[in-house]
């Protein structure tokens, strides 16, 4: 009898599965690992505006959640200082929708991650690291400045 | 969801002190020898036909029941669900036949009347039907109202139920009135690319295996 009682009446998703981030580190001229002193990164989710993913100072990695939607690419926008015009990243992959639960649904996994420098600088080149993004484990890219 | 387990819980304890009274009448009862004539009950769910019509669940079922000894009787439940499940991002729509198999056993039985009294019983059930996945969310950080959708596909589902119930005649007419919870547990589905069914025809909610129902029934005698 008392069973019956745990199934509730709303499901909710505790997000420990939902889509993975892509992970981005960042390196300097001489390929060393650095922390950027500041950091702002958009992301163009298919709205009138850009999404700021992150507004921070002194870090050495972000997580850009990509989109989920039917669009083939992800723009992000990256700058490293207040007012600069900043980088435009263009990352194309393959989607895979993976059935998750009845709470979570869906989430999505990409493969054959590319990523494209379309605006330089700050951003001088991109060093792709794990072109397949299923769990938030791995580097996908390494940002050059 | 707190009022049914209110509810269980004061029938259950009051099918228990009922079956504890009557325990001395048995065994009077037991030396007249009760022999098998053929007897059917038919009945129709007036409760689920009922709010139907004011749900977004239509639900029409029925059963048959036969007494096969002093205390036990065989049931048939037969019936059609049209059910829908819109919420969270979902939208799933799931209609077909379902048909119940098993027994009861009077767990207590008014003196004067055998055939009313409380009763407790299993049934194996399957369910047949057509579904379709007009929405299931995807979920991803900043992106809201995102579905993917499937083609409607043909699926069944099995189940075990307990029913616990009472029946009464109304009056000295062949009508009988039988209530009854069943609490109900998903044995196995059929799945259409390994997705969890939301809703199944004659179980209902299904994202959790264990789920509840009521009904409430009236039935003839023939």
């Amino acid at each position: 009898m008392l069973l019956t009682s745990c199934g509730s009446d709303d499901d909710i998703c505790l997000g420990e599965e939902s889509t993975p981030r892509l992970l981005l580190k960042f390196r300097n001229a001489n390929n060393q690992l650095v922390r950027l002193d500041s950091l702002f990164v958009d992301v163009d989710y298919g709205k009138d505006t850009l999404k700021n993913i992150i507004t921070s100072v002194n870090v050495d990695s972000v997580f850009v959640p990509l989109r989920i939607d039917e669009s083939p690419y992800t723009d992000i926008y990256i700058r490293t200082r207040k007012g600069q015009k900043g980088s435009k990243l263009r990352v194309n992959y393959d989607k895979k929708s993976i059935y998750v639960s009845p709470a979570c649904g869906f989430k999505i996994n990409y493969e054959n991650l590319k990523m494209d420098l379309l605006q330089a600088n700050p951003v001088q080149s991109i060093l792709p690291n794990n072109t397949s993004l299923t769990d938030e484990n791995n580097i996908n890219f390494y940002l050059r400045f | 969801m707190r009022i049914t387990s209110i509810f269980i819980c004061a029938f259950s304890l009051l099918s228990v002190s009922v079956f504890s009274q009557s325990s001395t009448d048995e065994k009077k009862q037991d030396s007249v020898k009760w022999k098998y004539t053929p007897n059917f009950t038919v009945g129709v769910d007036v409760l689920n036909l009922g709010t139907g019509l004011f749900s977004d669940r239509q639900m029409i079922q029925g059963f048959v029941s036969s007494r096969v000894s002093k205390k036990v009787h065989a049931v048939i439940d037969l019936g059609y669900d049209n059910n829908i499940y819109r919420k969270n991002g979902y939208d799933v729509t799931a209609d077909g036949l379902f048909a119940k198999i098993g027994g009861f056993y009077m767990l207590s039985m008014d003196p004067e009347n055998d055939l009313n009294g409380f009763y407790a019983g299993a049934k194996l059930a399957g369910s047949f039907y057509n579904q379709e996945y007009k929405a299931i969310p995807v979920k991803g950080i900043n992106s809201e109202g995102v579905t993917v959708a499937f083609a409607p596909s043909t699926q069944s589902s099995y189940w075990i139920e307990a029913a616990l119930g009472a029946r009464v005649q109304v009056f000295n007419s062949n009508f009988f009135i039988d209530v009854n919870v069943q609490p109900r547990y998903l044995a196995y589905t059929t799945k259409q690319e390994e997705i969890k069914p939301m809703i199944v025809p004659g179980f209902g909610k299904s994202s959790g295996s264990f789920n509840m129902g009521f009904s409430w029934n009236i039935a003839y005698k023939f």
